[in-house]
């Protein structure tokens, strides 16, 4: 192994840490559902950019989920897409038919120094679960979402569109130290996104333009909150 | 001409009989004060602009015709004064739909003692209902424009957006929108949202 090969390796292992993706399609009973999409599409999208778990409804990837709580107190962002639970207070997981314990609680985070720590909730009406304290001790720090966030995916294209706007939003969140300058970020990616749709004119985009509307309006950052 | 009393409703036609017994139906409903009667459409323009006109009601098949005449008031006021035409005949289809857009209501002749009637109204509510027209026109056409849009997606009947209540077709969509259910609802106010910000890209983009 060179030297220049080990740099590389050890300058992209240090990267990949800072930041982590979880991604938990459970719970989706949609077949067009934009986290199960993501799910697919996040593993390859992360590479180089984040450490990415996607949380299958298998008991063993909850085990392996698990079993990476030593490595949170790494990330300095977390990105979640997930749904949120009936009562706005978790993100909605599938304990498996063996597990009596909630997988994702905020518990698991709970080693990371809270003042390191941003996340960002790409989910819907995310706020709700943010705001409460239990995420609020572990996660002071947000950005999320006020309203629900639909997604017209019924091509490849359109699903390649989303994807390419949460890859942003990973980038984004791992180089923002400000949960404002974060939400901007996320804004100025669907604006851009927005901007790209409307020189293409086909009938679907004027749909994703909307929902890319919607999600702009709705951001909302921790700061924005406690204000 | 004589001076607008503050609000007022304006009469313009040509000189007709029907204008020399317009001033004692006017008497009768009470309106003679609160009305002007001008033969002339620069003094009906005039006095538009002058301020204090709630109504304009002009004939159809006046020499300079009504429609244009409106519209020219409409430029000029927007949509704070209430247009009316008048006619004895069933007005074209191309009238009609001038008329439509210009946001001109259309009576017959025959009516005219229920357009005294409703004029005998204080100016200021009918000025709250005018506003209330203009509104729900701009909202008929935000809504007709969302819809063309949407009915362009192919096969949209069976196109699902997915959404935290539940997936739902553009067709479902459509109807939530035609039935101004809250989907619907807000998904025209997301429309003119769009809208606003497609204007805001062009803006910076022609700067």
């Amino acid at each position: 192994m060179t030297a220049a090969w080990r740099n590389w390796k050890e300058w992209f292992s240090n990267r990949s840490q800072k930041s982590a993706v979880v991604c938990v399609p459970i719970g989706a009973k949609q077949p067009n559902d934009i986290v199960l999409m993501l799910s697919k599409h996040l593993p390859r999208l992360c590479k180089g950019l984040a450490a990415c778990y996607v949380v299958e409804i298998k008991r063993d990837d909850f085990e392996i989920l698990r079993s990476q709580q030593e490595k949170a107190d790494k990330f300095r962002s977390v990105t979640v897409f997930a749904h949120p639970d009936d009562l706005f207070e978790n993100f909605a997981v599938d304990v498996g038919p063996s597990s009596e314990t909630p997988v994702l609680p905020p518990e698991w985070w709970s080693k990371s120094p809270p003042e390191s720590n941003m996340m960002v909730a790409h989910v819907c009406q995310g706020f709700r679960i943010m705001t409460t304290l239990q995420w609020t001790k572990i996660f002071p720090n947000w950005v999320s979402y006020r309203a629900n966030i639909d997604a017209f995916l019924v091509g490849e294209d359109d699903d390649l569109l989303w994807a390419g706007v949460a890859r942003a939003i990973i980038a984004a969140a791992a180089k923002s130290q400000k949960p404002s300058a974060l939400k901007n970020r996320i804004r100025a990616i669907y604006y851009d996104k927005f901007a790209e749709l409307s020189e293409r004119g086909r009938p679907k985009d004027e749909v994703h333009m909307m929902h890319f509307q919607a999600a702009m309006d709705s951001l909302v950052s921790s700061d924005e909150v406690q204000r | 001409m004589p001076a607008a009393a503050s609000p007022s409703n304006l009469f313009v036609d040509d000189p007709s009989d029907f204008l020399a017994s317009l001033e004692d139906q006017l008497s009768a409903y009470d309106l003679a004060e609160a009305s002007i009667i001008t033969s002339q459409p620069s003094d009906c323009l005039a006095l538009v602009r002058s301020g204090g006109i709630a109504t304009v009601v002009a004939h159809l098949n006046m020499k300079d015709d009504g429609l244009s005449l409106l519209e020219e008031v409409r430029k000029m006021a927007g949509a704070d004064v209430e247009c009316i035409v008048i006619t004895a005949h069933e007005p074209t289809p191309i009238q009609r739909q001038r008329a439509e857009a210009l946001g001109v209501q259309i009576v017959r002749k025959e009516f005219l003692p229920d357009l005294l009637e409703h004029l005998q109204s204080p100016p200021a509510t009918r000025q709250m209902q005018q506003r209330l027209k203009a509104l729900e026109r701009m909202h008929q056409e935000w809504i007709e424009d969302l819809v063309a849009k949407l009915r362009d997606i192919p096969e949209y009947e069976k196109a699902f957006i997915s959404s935290q209540n539940g997936p739902f077709t553009i067709s479902e969509l459509i109807d939530d929108i035609r039935e101004l259910r809250p989907r619907g609802i807000e998904y025209i106010r997301l429309w003119r949202r769009t809208i606003g910000t497609l204007l805001q890209i062009r803006r910076k983009r022609s700067s």
